[in-house]
């Protein structure tokens, strides 16, 4: 019962639990529990682990689908699909990678039942890959993508996704953790108007 | 900045002059002046000894939030959202179990008290079902530790409309404005309402063998990694131990007050790094565990003298548990903001501090202005306007616009005692170290709730005032879950109705104080970190004299 090693992150693994401070105003999504396993993961260009080939299609396109890329990159270019390969192997929280695993299966009956020509979600045209994913979208399978698409879009480089900062470039948050005053627009005119910058 | 261990190791069977257990907020101040006055001092702090110069920023594996912050685990807790209702497993209280416990990570709004808060109950009258009462002491009395806080633990901050009264300026000066501070200025000033800087622990420039804030963005939820916030962890624990007569026993677990036949303290058994339980003895004992575990320790320290629990004469260890009202209104701005950037809070408004019966209940709040979302949260769509698509093209263009153009004006608001809201032992959920679970009841006074609404409503008309291109609010909901530990031993001057007498010494143990969140007896206005401190160092001073006439 007593856990061998009193370092913090003995506390860690007991705890297994989400974020929960009350003064934040989020939680994070329950997946985050892979997180102190998954630190070591350098992804770039490695070879899938945990995902066989149709799986990663399969999935990759619903990420892209769930973080598309337009004009700028997205779940693609962040490298999600890595992200996701290194959640699986380091031990999602209970149940999760098999609900991603059936989810897969499920998709392609699914996709065949609604376009028989087709039978796989990643062949579909955009349109129907996007009402398909409509038809989905309050299922465990699809909220656990969106949350794992979009932790790795927005979660430190480190993890393996969020690949060149995409996330971060795109929400306009900049790693630099030290900074002066002005900090945003208002503050600066603030001061240019005569205000106390205190 | 020392972030190892330092100072003496005192042996187990050798009687120290007091055991401290916590080493937060109010523990880390206890032992710092309890040491300095002298006195061996030994403080058991539950969680680990976290390294300052580690702090980071990533929010994935933010241990200060993600990892020891969490109950959930290792010491779970039990559930009940009415008197009657049967109780279930689910985490409700929240706290960091880390040396410098919640000062760690806190968010450091450092406002004071007024002096309302502490006879609020002489001027508005009775409150018929509550336990709503006057402090036994005065605002005035606890001034001068309000004003040692700003001096002695680091606060920066300024003057400004409806401040309560202060008899020292702060030490320095405040933190420099963001745009969301500037944004609330503006829309509290055209609504004519006060507005003044936030008051913060958080240092403005270099104070006291600290640097000054380097504005890294990251505060609430997180450690510092500059030292920068005034955490017990870097303002009080180092010198504590610098006296050399304090030694602070990380990821030491107290689980029962030990008393002799005459019922005085006489020891503090705890499960040490190795699960191993050991027992400090002692001549006096300081719980400053905060509004969860200072009940919880007493309770499981029952005894035949003491069957309902240690210091438990009243039947009060364990009631009135307050937090306090949060409440949203977002805004949506033209220009950016980069709120990523610099402490969470620099512009405050006290207008409406005060309850009114004109509005038809009890409630009174502060608001401030702040963005405290990482990348990761809002990436995950917890800063969007409601409605807002979840996934695909227009999610991302919304995640791309929003980001650094939106603020979050907050209201905080007061929490009525209730007797049915309480921490007890669960019968049968158990710790790791088979020591109870606690069970927790939380069923808000229906004006908790129209005092959220009402400072939501306000909270929106300061974003509407300010210039917001759109404006959004969460409809407020009772809380089930508290961050703000308070009112569980509550202070008094009856023996009948309160637990520690108005110098934080139990009623019914002589070498038995408490002191920390626990002693309150209102909930204040959302910011209580202040309080908790200013009321360590007063019953400090206290203990201290008491000791040295040999009154303990």
């Amino acid at each position: 019962m007593q856990p061998k090693d009193p370092s913090r992150r003995a506390f860690f693994r007991s705890s297994g639990s989400i974020l929960s401070g009350t003064w934040l105003a989020y939680q994070l999504p329950a997946v985050l529990a892979i997180s102190d396993l998954a630190c070591k993961a350098q992804l770039a260009a490695a070879p899938l682990k945990a995902l066989n080939n149709v799986e990663a299609l399969e999935l990759e396109a619903i990420a892209a689908q769930i973080f598309p890329s337009d004009e700028t990159p997205g779940a693609r270019e962040a490298g999600i699909i890595y992200f996701i390969d290194q959640a699986i192997l380091n031990g999602m929280q209970k149940g999760e990678e098999e609900i991603l695993r059936q989810g897969v299966l499920d998709l392609q009956l699914g996709v065949g039942d609604m376009y028989p020509t087709v039978g796989r979600f990643s062949a579909l045209s955009n349109e129907q890959q996007i009402e398909y994913l409509r038809s989905i979208e309050n299922t465990r399978f699809f909220n656990l993508m969106r949350n794992l698409t979009l932790t790795g879009m927005f979660v430190h480089p480190k993890y393996g996704g969020n690949r060149d900062k995409i996330g971060w470039k795109h929400l306009g948050f900049d790693d630099k953790y030290a900074w002066q005053p002005p900090f945003g627009y208002y503050d600066e005119q603030y001061v240019k108007e005569g205000g106390d910058a205190k | 900045m020392p972030s190892k261990q330092t100072g003496p190791q005192y042996p187990t069977r050798e009687e120290v002059d007091f055991v401290v257990v916590g080493s937060g907020a109010a523990g880390g101040i206890m032992a710092k002046e309890l040491s300095t006055a002298g006195f061996s001092v030994v403080v058991l702090e539950q969680g680990p000894r976290m390294d300052p110069s580690k702090f980071g920023h990533d929010e994935y594996g933010n241990d200060e939030a993600n990892g020891i912050g969490m109950t959930g685990g290792h010491d779970p807790q039990s559930f009940k959202d009415s008197e009657d209702s049967t109780s279930y497993q689910r985490d409700s209280l929240f706290y960091l179990r880390t040396v410098g416990g919640t000062s760690v990570h806190f968010t450091a709004n450092f406002w004071r008290f007024h002096p309302i808060d502490f006879n609020e109950r002489s001027v508005l009258g009775p409150m018929s079902g509550t336990g709503f009462a006057d402090w036994p002491i005065t605002y005035d009395e606890l001034e001068p530790y309000y004003t040692k806080v700003d001096w002695e633990v680091g606060v920066s901050g300024g003057p400004g409309g409806n401040s309560p009264p202060r008899s020292r300026p702060f030490p320095m000066p405040p933190l420099p404005v963001k745009s969301s501070g500037v944004l609330f200025e503006k829309g509290c000033k055209s609504l004519g309402w006060s507005v003044r800087p936030a008051p913060m622990a958080i240092c403005s420039e270099p104070y006291d063998g600290r640097p000054a804030c380097i504005h890294c963005g990251f505060c609430a939820g997180w450690g510092c990694e500059v030292s920068a916030k005034s955490s017990s962890l870097v303002a009080m624990i180092p010198k504590a131990e610098a006296t050399g007569r304090c030694e602070v026993r990380a990821l030491s677990t107290a689980s029962r007050i030990g008393t002799d036949h005459t019922g005085r303290c006489k020891e503090v058994l705890y499960f040490d790094p190795e699960g191993v339980q050991q027992a400090q003895l002692t001549k006096a004992v300081v719980v400053c565990g905060n509004g969860a575990e200072t009940p919880r320790l007493l309770l499981m320290s029952d005894s035949n003298l003491f069957p309902d629990g240690l210091a438990n004469s009243s039947d009060k260890v364990g009631r009135y548990l307050m937090g306090n009202g949060q409440v949203h209104a977002y805004g949506y701005y033209e220009h950016p903001l980069n709120e990523f950037k610099s402490v969470q809070v620099t512009r405050i408004s006290q207008q409406f501090y005060e309850s009114d019966p004109k509005r038809g209940f009890y409630g009174g709040g502060g608001m401030d202005a702040r963005f405290q979302m990482g990348p990761l949260g809002f990436g995950l769509g917890m800063g969007l306007p409601p409605g807002s698509p979840r996934w695909g093209g227009e999610y991302k263009k919304l995640t791309g616009d929003y980001y650094n153009h939106v603020i979050d004006v907050n209201g905080h608001t007061t929490n009525i005692p209730m007797a049915r809201n309480r921490v007890q032992l669960d019968p049968e959920l158990k710790d790791r170290y088979g020591r109870p679970a606690m069970m927790v009841t939380i069923d808000e006074h229906p004006d908790d709730s129209k005092a959220k609404q009402w400072f939501s409503d306000r909270a929106e008309e300061i974003v509407e005032a300010s210039g917001a291109k759109q404006v959004w609010s969460q409809t407020p909901t009772p809380s089930r879950s508290r961050g703000h530990l308070l009112g569980t031993c509550r202070m008094g001057n009856d023996p009948n109705k309160s637990v520690v007498d108005r110098f934080n010494r139990a009623h019914d143990v002589p070498n038995l104080f408490l002191a920390d969140g626990s002693s309150l007896v209102s909930s204040g206005r959302g910011q209580r970190t202040m309080t908790i401190e200013a009321i360590a160092f007063r019953a400090a001073d206290h203990i201290i004299q008491f000791a040295r006439r040999g009154e303990i």
